[in-house]
């Protein structure tokens, strides 16, 4: 019963984002989507529903559009690496598997470090989609109808928007390394540690000269002005309403299927020991 | 009217004083060209007229901006800029929106105005400004001349009765400028916006303007009508130049100096040209043979060959977005060809380590920034332990060694990124676009130190700036739709061509510098 519903649901789902010649799904429906993956993300702590949730997403892909997939699993393959890294050291609940020295890899240090790469990897996955799918223009008429003050729905545009002129940006920076004899794609880690460091620098300056220009350009076209009315509006289809209900269904389904498999355990426990990294405390479970 | 009165700045974050005692007018519908060497405070200017100083920029602000009888002081940037519209020199970085007619909607509607009204400007300025086939298009595939005209239509959009603008053309290739220029000269006309307009390339704008401010050292230290100006000053001292064929004329001492090929023609009849020869070697240093290249299934490159010869500079031309900086990356190894082979030397350049491959080949970028990222540009040139000193003092930057790049004008950190790549010798050094937004005494600085160059290398020079292309390059390529379609000596390839030639060979066409012309 718990595999048809986790099956069906991202079915469910990925049929809604069927992306058809003459219309796109209403920016509200894919805004949903995107909200009902964070809270799933963040209220599953096991594995499997994670991996389902994780693969009603690749199902999405597969059968709607994700242009900018490929970049976001780069970046994130990239990210994955120092999740487990950190989490396996930090992290010292449950049994020990193994010991090197003063360091001990634990049974709850593996669980917790691959919870928290898939965690990574569904929440980049899904904003890969919700990016491929949304127009940042149309984030606007979202976030405006949600009365989010003008300022904080910029920074997320502006982060969005320019996500992809910061992956040229470090593209480029790498080479211009390369030029130099420095073997920023070394395979050694000590060297992709050690040359990589100058490349963030490169391209953390570069991003203040353009953070500056994107800041004068804000101001001289009278951005924020508190009074913000966009021209455009999105009329909702009938498809998009069917949508919308798809996409809430199937969000409650895999949510009701996790309850059935966990019964209802370590739901919003799993928040605790990041929690606990976060603030520097020690979990003593 | 717009009116500065003995303004001075100081940013406070480096220190350095801009803007000294300014004092200037500019009155409605006037077309102002501003003129000075990189750092003599052309952008600052423009930045104290557009209001984001004091507002934005941090410092030591005195003297009083007034636009139309009101203090800057007073009035937001936002307010200033329903007066006054302003475009950067960086499309890139002045797009905020997905779509060209949302772009071009965003001032009004952050002013509340209603749909019907938006709708209408936006009909008004697109037809203006040359853009209604952009309008549906997506701002991401727009080339950098489209991008810089969508900028100045939105800029348009709260119809401001001036519109300043910062290097408009310095990323431009010369259809794309003119192009650019045009429109600015129609809503000059059309409309009677007044235009501010700081820019490098002289021999596009200077006849355009109704009256030229030449800075010096954040001093304006001459205001008039562009003939005037470049009769009575000595603009190449001034690190500032002069549009080729004025120079010229200069030179031969012409009672009257032209601005345009059109009054070259006129006046320059009986000049006759003595070309120069160039002699270039057969030995080929680096080769690129039946290259072809795509970007996700979007063909760049279709089977390109090139060959660069010991000692020579060749230059590479070509219309934005045509894939000139890809063929020079697959050249210097850093991307491997879906079809053909490079060769450095012989040797097959992607079968060579990057430790290695820096002897035969290196490219420096057209963002300088990329290249410099330590404390200090000394440090920056010295990484790898070579010994920087002799490479700085021939770009003319030793003095500035102890600065970090954040210190330094554009030019100056283009001269340090070509020293961090230059310092060790590459066989073939590869520029792409140094000479974007480069002021006449920076390219001249340029131009000495590629020369020398040849000595001991090639050079591969990707430019918009033909004149510079005319007084280095031995031979110039030229890439359209993914190929090159003409490889020729730099006389023979400007002499057949309209738009990629110097006015010098505009008037007299057999010639390309003004060192070729003698009167007779």
């Amino acid at each position: 019963m718990m595999l048809l519903l986790l099956i069906l649901t991202p079915l469910l789902i990925a049929i809604s984002f069927v992306h058809t010649s003459t219309r796109k799904l209403h920016p509200f429906a894919v805004f949903i989507w995107l909200i009902i993956i964070i809270f799933e993300t963040l209220i599953f702590s096991t594995p499997l529903p994670l991996f389902f949730l994780l693969l009603s997403i690749v199902i999405v892909k597969l059968l709607a559009r994700a242009e900018q997939w490929n970049m976001y699993m780069r970046f994130s393959l990239y990210m994955l690496f120092f999740i487990i890294l950190f989490n396996i050291l930090l992290v010292h609940t449950g049994k020990v598997l193994w010991e090197f020295g003063p360091i001990s890899v634990t049974y709850g240090s593996v669980e917790f470090a691959y919870t928290m790469a898939l965690r990574l990897l569904i929440l980049m996955a899904a904003f890969a989609i919700f990016s491929s799918h949304l127009d940042t223009d149309n984030m606007f008429l979202i976030f405006e109808k949600l009365h989010v003050p003008e300022k904080t729905y910029m920074t997320f545009i502006i982060a969005i928007r320019f996500f992809e002129v910061l992956s040229e940006d470090a593209r480029e920076s790498m080479l211009a390394f390369r030029v130099r004899g420095i073997p920023v794609t070394d395979s050694s880690l000590k060297n992709k540690i050690k040359y990589r460091y100058p490349v963030m620098v490169t391209l953390l300056k570069n991003s203040m000269d353009r953070a500056m220009d994107i800041a004068e350009t804000l101001e001289v076209r009278g951005f924020p002005s508190g009074h913000r009315k966009a021209w455009r509006t999105m009329q909702f289809a009938i498809f998009d309403y069917l949508a919308i209900g798809a996409i809430i269904a199937g969000g409650a389904l895999c949510l009701m299927s996790t309850f059935i498999y966990a019964n209802g355990m370590e739901i919003s426990a799993s928040l605790l020991p990041a929690l606990l990294i976060i603030s520097g405390g020690k979990n003593d479970d | 009217m717009i009116e500065l009165n003995n303004v001075s700045f100081t940013y406070a974050l480096t220190g350095s004083v801009a803007l000294k005692n300014v004092s200037l007018q500019i009155y409605p519908g006037e077309f102002v060209l501003v003129l000075g060497d990189s750092g003599s405070g052309k952008s600052t200017l423009l930045r104290c007229i557009n209001g984001l100083i004091p507002h934005f920029y941090g410092g030591k602000f005195e003297g009083t901006v007034k636009i139309n009888e009101r203090s800057t002081a007073t009035m937001s940037p936002k307010d200033a800029a329903r007066v006054v519209g302003s475009v950067f020199q960086d499309p890139e970085n002045q797009i905020l929106m997905q779509r060209v007619e949302n772009e071009l909607a965003f001032p009004l509607e952050n002013e509340g105005i209603c749909r019907d009204k938006i709708t209408l400007r936006m009909e008004e300025v697109a037809a203006l400004t040359g853009i209604e086939q952009l309008l549906k298009r997506k701002t991401s595939t727009l080339s950098g001349g489209e991008k810089q005209k969508v900028a100045i239509a939105t800029a348009l959009m709260r119809g401001p009765e001036y519109l300043i603008l910062d290097e408009p053309t310095s990323q431009l290739d010369p259809n794309a400028a003119e192009s650019l220029l045009g429109v600015l000269e129609r809503i000059n006309d059309e409309l009677g916006t007044g235009i501010v307009l700081v820019e490098h390339r002289l021999e596009r704008t200077m006849h355009r303007a109704d009256k030229v401010v030449l800075m010096h050292q954040g001093r304006i230290i001459a205001e008039g009508e562009p003939g005037l100006i470049a009769a009575e000053y000595d603009l190449d001292a001034l690190g500032v130049g002069y549009p080729q064929i004025t120079r010229a004329a200069k030179a031969l001492g012409l009672p009257y100096l032209p601005l345009t090929v059109k009054e070259g023609k006129k006046y320059m009849s009986h000049v006759q040209a003595v070309p120069h020869k160039y002699r270039v070697s057969e030995r080929i240093v680096l080769q690129g043979m039946n290259l072809k290249f795509s970007y996700s299934s979007v063909p760049v490159l279709k089977n390109v060959s090139l060959e660069i010869r010991d000692g020579e500079i060749l230059g590479l031309v070509g219309n934005n977005s045509t894939g000139k900086s890809t063929l020079a990356k697959l050249l210097a190894g850093l991307l491997t060809p879906q079809k053909g082979k490079v060769t450095v030397m012989g040797k097959n350049v992607h079968r060579i380590s990057d430790s290695e491959r820096v002897r035969y080949i290196a490219m420096v970028f057209q963002n300088p920034r990329m290249h410099l990222f330590q404390d200090t540009i000394y440090e920056d040139i010295a990484m790898g332990g070579m010994e920087p000193e002799s490479i700085m003092k021939r770009l003319k930057i030793w003095e500035l060694r102890e600065r970090s790049a954040e210190d330094l004008s554009g030019g100056e950190r283009m001269l340090a990124a070509i020293a961090t790549v230059a310092v060790k010798k590459p066989r073939v050094l590869i520029l792409d676009e140094p000479t974007r937004g480069l002021s006449w005494r920076y390219r001249n600085i340029l131009s000495e130190f590629l020369k020398e160059y040849t000595h001991h290398g090639s050079v591969l020079l990707i430019s918009h700036d033909m004149e510079t292309l005319a007084r280095n390059c031995h031979r110039i390529a030229m890439l359209a739709r993914g190929e090159i379609v003409r490889v020729a000596e730099t006389h023979e390839f400007m002499s057949s061509a309209l738009l990629y030639t110097t006015q010098i060979n505009k008037v007299i066409r057999n010639a390309v510098i003004e060192e070729e012309l003698m009167q007779k």
